[in-house]
């Protein structure tokens, strides 16, 4: 078997016509210009491996270097070689070229890869982040969430304007909602109560425990009791430790991408972060209905009913709305206010998650 | 096969990678990368560079991408355990975090001459590697020096600032006291230099403003002498790379770009400003897609001084870069350039990732299309140095925390 090419003597850059010849005693046999320069058996011999048709490159002992892109004379030389056993390949050699040349290959690993990352990315990262946020000590996610009141409160909260009675009164009820813990290690709740005019009426469970209400959503409530099973709600989000779960979904999303995506120049860090900010809105959905769960379960033992919720999810929903037609409106208002409020009116669940709490109890 | 008529021409780089080829290549990386837990990834990113580097040719010959798997994956664990200490360390304990940031920081030259070494030592072209000289000594100048240098002007600077506050307070007192204990005919005199003192408060601190500005000017400076080191400390074989360029050049590319991007930005605040102030009467315009438009030609903006930064760059680089008296040409357009960033983003976004493999192909394919090598002799007369093995931690260090290395 001969193939033509050229030859670096590795000593300079120069440059010479040559042919090898494979013989079935196993030497490889190296001609310049009609004559035998010189002989190596194959076995001591480096062939790079087959990628595309790119150039092949056979390295000799004597530092010589073959250079040809007479792939296929080639491909024929190491596989007579390797069945003669003068040769053993390894694994990637053997089937890289062969799996990345294959159309039905492409077209299954494709799909395969599409699908198994969207499988990933859709239920076996959320759920193994549910697991690992469950297994962590309760001081781990309380350390994690430790200054995110101190970054809200120097942002876009002040001090609340309630009166101080009626907070310590929603206090006492806070208290009588927290579960009882059988163990020692959980989460510390609490709540604080800030006005907030961009946010407008809201409430969030914050990693370390702390449940945020605003005025705004004080005031919106009609009974004390509507208030209560917002509570239950939030407590619901800590219980299940979902700020925690959705930081350990985020890193491991990064993680996947930067895996898959490893060695790509041309990709913007844009880009790349831009999955995870789409998934981020989609996660939370799943976590609210958990928390309602929550929240439904424990309805009875402080004699709430889903109506309750129900009424005051449809005025949060309605107040919201129409702050959005306000803004709308006026154009130059806070613009960053107008993606948090559209965000919530716009869950397609919500109204599902309102039927949810009037039908089931 | 016959390159003896092309020998004594001007020699262009051809990249005749294709994108269907690559695409299987790449696919096939990433599923065998996600089967084997991430393993195969040293192999991917050798499978890939060897396609890029083979596909290169100038002259008739292919150049060659030397490392091996092995080594890669080597480096990588090391370097992936780096980070994980270094990501568990800020998140945890910041002070700790802290402390090893400094150290990172502190031994970035160090990293940058491993990576490139590395690099260079397995990229070869007709059986003569490249090299670059683990001058340690030079980076350490070249990229501490002036960071050192102006770490300590500014906190000078600051010093000064400072302490000249506490001068203008005692000034004060001194002049109230002296107010207060003499007698009247006196108060006129002393009620000037209090009103001078009360000016010279208000001025901004000038020795910090001084700093600022000399550290800008010497910007183009220090790039230039970056990239000096860069360039004269690789090799083919045993012949260096010269470096022709002065610091003037720098100064003009840098002073051009920053003159176009001040009457960019101004001409575009005052779009911005033009196209809002009729909002009130008209507020429908505003809430829609239109109001979206100062954003999506702000994007454009920052792709065409990225591609404009990036492309003069490059072409002065090539462009006053030689070896052995053969001098190199690179011929990138910006428009063009921006042209690929944006069609290549959009193709990226819009497909979900699955254009990256078209996207890396056609960037290398302009790149090498655009770069000569100019030469009345042959490159036949480059000597081979001796091979040595290298550690591939280098540049997987580089890799992993993100080490810009512009050449």
């Amino acid at each position: 078997m001969k193939v033509q090419g050229y030859l670096y003597k590795g000593d300079s850059s120069q440059r010479h016509t040559a042919e090898l010849v494979y013989s079935s005693t196993g030497n490889l046999s190296c001609f310049m210009e009609g004559h035998l320069a010189f002989a190596s058996p194959i076995s001591e011999v480096t062939i790079s491996d087959r990628i595309g048709n790119t150039p092949r490159f056979i390295h000799f002992p004597n530092q010589a270097k073959f250079e040809s892109a007479d792939n296929q004379s080639i491909d024929d030389i190491v596989k007579t070689s390797s069945m003669q056993g003068f040769i053993t390949p390894s694994l990637v050699n053997r089937w890289a070229h062969s799996l990345e040349s294959s159309y039905r290959v492409i077209a299954i690993t494709l799909v395969t890869v599409i699908l198994s990352s969207w499988a990933f990315v859709q239920y076996g990262l959320p759920h193994f982040s549910q697991e690992l946020a469950m297994l962590l000590p309760a001081e781990v996610a309380t350390k994690i969430g430790h200054g995110s009141l101190d970054l809200l409160d120097d942002s876009i909260m002040k001090d609340s304007e309630l009166s101080e009675e009626r907070q310590q009164a929603l206090r006492q009820q806070f208290e009588q909602l927290k579960p009882k813990y059988t163990d020692a290690d959980h989460i510390a709740l609490e709540i604080v109560f800030r006005q907030s005019e961009t946010i407008g009426a809201n409430a969030f469970a914050l990693p370390s425990g702390t449940i945020l209400f605003t005025d705004d959503m004080v005031t919106l409530a009609e009974s004390d009791q509507e208030l209560q099973t917002i509570m239950l709600h939030e407590i619901g989000h800590v219980e299940n430790r979902h700020s925690l779960q959705q930081l350990i979904q985020q890193s491991g999303l990064a993680l996947f991408i930067i895996l898959v995506t490893g060695d790509v120049s041309t990709t913007s860090s844009l880009i790349l972060a831009l999955p995870s900010l789409l998934l981020n809105a989609q996660f939370s959905q799943g976590m609210e209905i958990e928390a309602d769960q929550y929240a439904l379960e424990r309805l009875k033992e402080h004699n709430l009913t889903g109506q309750h919720f129900a009424a005051i999810m449809k005025r949060l929903e309605a107040s919201h709305s129409e702050k959005i037609k306000h803004q709308e409106a006026k154009p130059k208002s806070n613009q960053s206010s107008g993606n948090i409020s559209d965000y919530f009116s716009s869950h397609p669940a919500t109204q599902e998650r309102i039927k949810r709490f009037e039908t089931e109890y | 096969m016959d390159f003896e008529a092309k020998e004594y021409s001007p020699k262009p780089f051809e990249f005749s990678g294709k994108s269907g080829e690559f695409f299987g290549i790449w696919i096939v990386n990433i599923a065998l990368t996600i089967l084997t837990l991430g393993i195969y990834s040293a192999w991917a990113k050798v499978r890939t560079n060897q396609y890029f580097y083979g596909n290169t040719a100038l002259d008739g010959s292919a150049f060659q991408y030397l490392a091996t798997p092995m080594q890669i994956l080597k480096g990588r664990i090391i370097a992936s355990v780096f980070f994980g200490v270094y990501y568990v360390l800020t998140t945890m304990f910041p002070l700790w975090g802290l402390g090893f940031t400094a150290f990172l920081v502190l031994v970035i030259p160090a990293i940058i001459v491993l990576s490139l070494s590395f690099r260079m030592r397995n990229t070869a072209y007709r059986n003569v590697s490249f090299r670059f000289d683990r001058n340690f000594k030079q980076a350490y100048l070249v990229y501490a020096g002036p960071a050192v240098v102006f770490t300590i002007l500014f906190a000078l600077s600051f010093a000064m600032a400072i302490s000249e506050d506490a001068e203008i307070f005692n000034g004060i007192e001194i002049t109230q006291q002296s107010e207060s204990s003499e007698n009247l005919g006196n108060s006129e005199s002393s009620q000037s230099t209090e009103i001078s003192l009360n000016s010279e408060e208000l001025e901004p601190p000038i020795a910090i403003f001084a700093v600022l500005i000399l550290m800008f000017t010497a910007l183009p400076f220090w790039e230039y002498l970056k990239t000096h080191f860069l360039v004269t400390n690789t090799r083919f074989g045993t012949s260096p790379f010269n470096f022709e360029a002065k610091a003037s050049n720098f100064y003009k590319l840098y002073l051009l770009a920053f003159l176009i991007f001040a009457c960019v930005l101004f001409l575009f605040g005052f779009a911005v400003k033009e196209f809002t102030s009729f909002s009130p009467d008209n507020p429908e315009l505003t809430t829609g897609f239109s109001s979206l438009i100062p954003v999506i030609s702000g994007v454009f903006f920052y792709f065409w001084a990225f591609a404009y930064i990036q492309t003069k760059r490059a072409n002065l680089i090539y462009n006053h870069a030689s070896i052995q008296n053969m001098q190199m040409d690179s011929q990138l357009t910006v428009t063009y350039m921006f042209f690929l960033y944006i069609t290549n983003t959009l193709a990226i976004l819009v497909s979900l990732g699955l254009l990256i493999p078209w996207s890396m192909i056609r960037t290398a394919r302009y790149r090498a299309s655009t770069l000569t090598i100019l030469s009345d002799t042959n490159l036949e007369t480059f000597v081979a140095d001796q091979q040595q093995e290298l550690s591939a931690l280098g540049e997987e260090l580089g890799e992993v925390f993100d080490i810009e290395i512009g050449i």
